[in-house]
């Protein structure tokens, strides 16, 4: 009989090793690209994925919720790459990049570049909260909480995004 | 509700962040007011537009393997710095209940315990009946009944201060 994915994040817990292995395989995808997309640089959201399973697998023993794994990995991958993002310098997109974009996406290859280009001029402020907010789906308060801020100004700061990114987009 | 006030909170009304009267109010301006719909749905083209793209961000080929390669020593060390904790803690567990076994079983403190515990049940063993015929039934009852709330609060307090100690961890 096959394991479900409660299963595997209950062997996992306990220490197998294959178990775990699974879900660095599953949730791979989902930590690379939130790291990538809150720290635009290849080999750094390579560190931080690596750097969000070992925090996983030594804390995932105190989780006492297993239906709760999905949301409290979306906390310590946020968490990991928002303090990377602080210690980071900004730095161009590799040619590398570009060119793997164009060979995954040719259809929307141009479109892709423009708002991948606008992102990465936005404030990393901006770029975070919409990040938050858009993909990971965390309501304002949420937000507030993770990054330490009044509610008001994530309100402020995701309008703000908006407006900047399209404003970028048009330009 | 005037334009300017309308496209401030085009973002909350975006994300389901509005209710009650402004959220009436903002649908009723943007039902008459075209700029203020057009900004709206470009607001909304754009939230879909950088969904995508997070959604299409290239994983690297092969990451999570490295990934899981990476780690495999990491893991076999965390997994030896943890039997050696269970060592270490079953040693201090051993060295301090040593002693207290001892004294427990094979020196006077128990027999001079179970003599006093002896004394003091049969104490109330003479004096409960009496209590109980002297006060109305009701009132024994309802002392019976405190009794009972307390006892199962103390049985759930110590079971949730003993919920925090990894236990399983050294037996």
């Amino acid at each position: 009989m096959t394991d479900t994915h409660d299963d595997i994040i209950q062997k996992a817990r306990l220490g197998n090793e294959v178990a775990f292995s699974v879900l660095v395989k599953e949730y791979t995808p989902f930590v690379y690209r939130t790291a990538y997309a809150l720290l635009q640089d290849r080999a750094e959201a390579e560190d931080a994925s690596q750097e969000v399973f070992f925090k996983v697998y030594r804390a995932l023993g105190q989780l006492s919720e297993v239906r709760t794994f999905h949301a409290w990995l979306k906390t310590i991958t946020t968490r990991t790459c928002l303090d990377r993002l602080r210690k980071q310098r900004p730095q161009p997109m590799a040619d590398l990049e570009l060119e793997r974009l164009s060979i995954n996406f040719p259809q929307h290859f141009e479109e892709r570049i423009q708002i991948r280009d606008a992102l990465r001029q936005l404030s990393t402020e901006y770029r975070e909260v919409l990040i938050l907010r858009e993909w990971h789906g965390y309501d304002y308060q949420e937000i507030a909480t993770l990054l330490n801020i009044p509610l008001g100004t994530v309100k402020s700061r995701i309008h703000s995004a908006r407006l900047n990114l399209r404003k970028l987009l048009k330009d | 509700m005037d334009c300017q006030h309308c496209q401030s909170q085009l973002s909350e009304y975006l994300d389901d962040a509005l209710t009650g009267e402004p959220l009436q109010e903002l649908e009723t301006h943007l039902f008459r007011c075209s700029d203020c719909f057009l900004m709206f749905e470009g607001l909304q083209r754009l939230q879909y537009k950088i969904k995508l793209d997070f959604e299409e961000i290239p994983v690297p080929e092969g990451l999570d393997e490295r990934i899981f390669m990476t780690m495999l020593p990491q893991i076999h060390a965390h997994k030896q710095g943890k039997q050696r904790q269970v060592g270490w803690t079953s040693l201090f567990l051993f060295a301090i209940g040593g002693p207290i076994v001892y004294l427990l079983f094979f020196s006077r403190v128990f027999s001079t315990l179970l003599q006093f515990s002896y004394t003091t049940l049969s104490a109330f063993a003479r004096i409960i009946p009496t209590v109980m015929n002297m006060i109305s039934p009701w009132i024994a009852v309802s002392f019976m009944g405190t009794a009972f709330v307390l006892a199962g609060s103390g049985i759930y307090l110590i079971r949730s201060l003993l919920h925090g100690l990894h236990l399983n961890e050294v037996f």
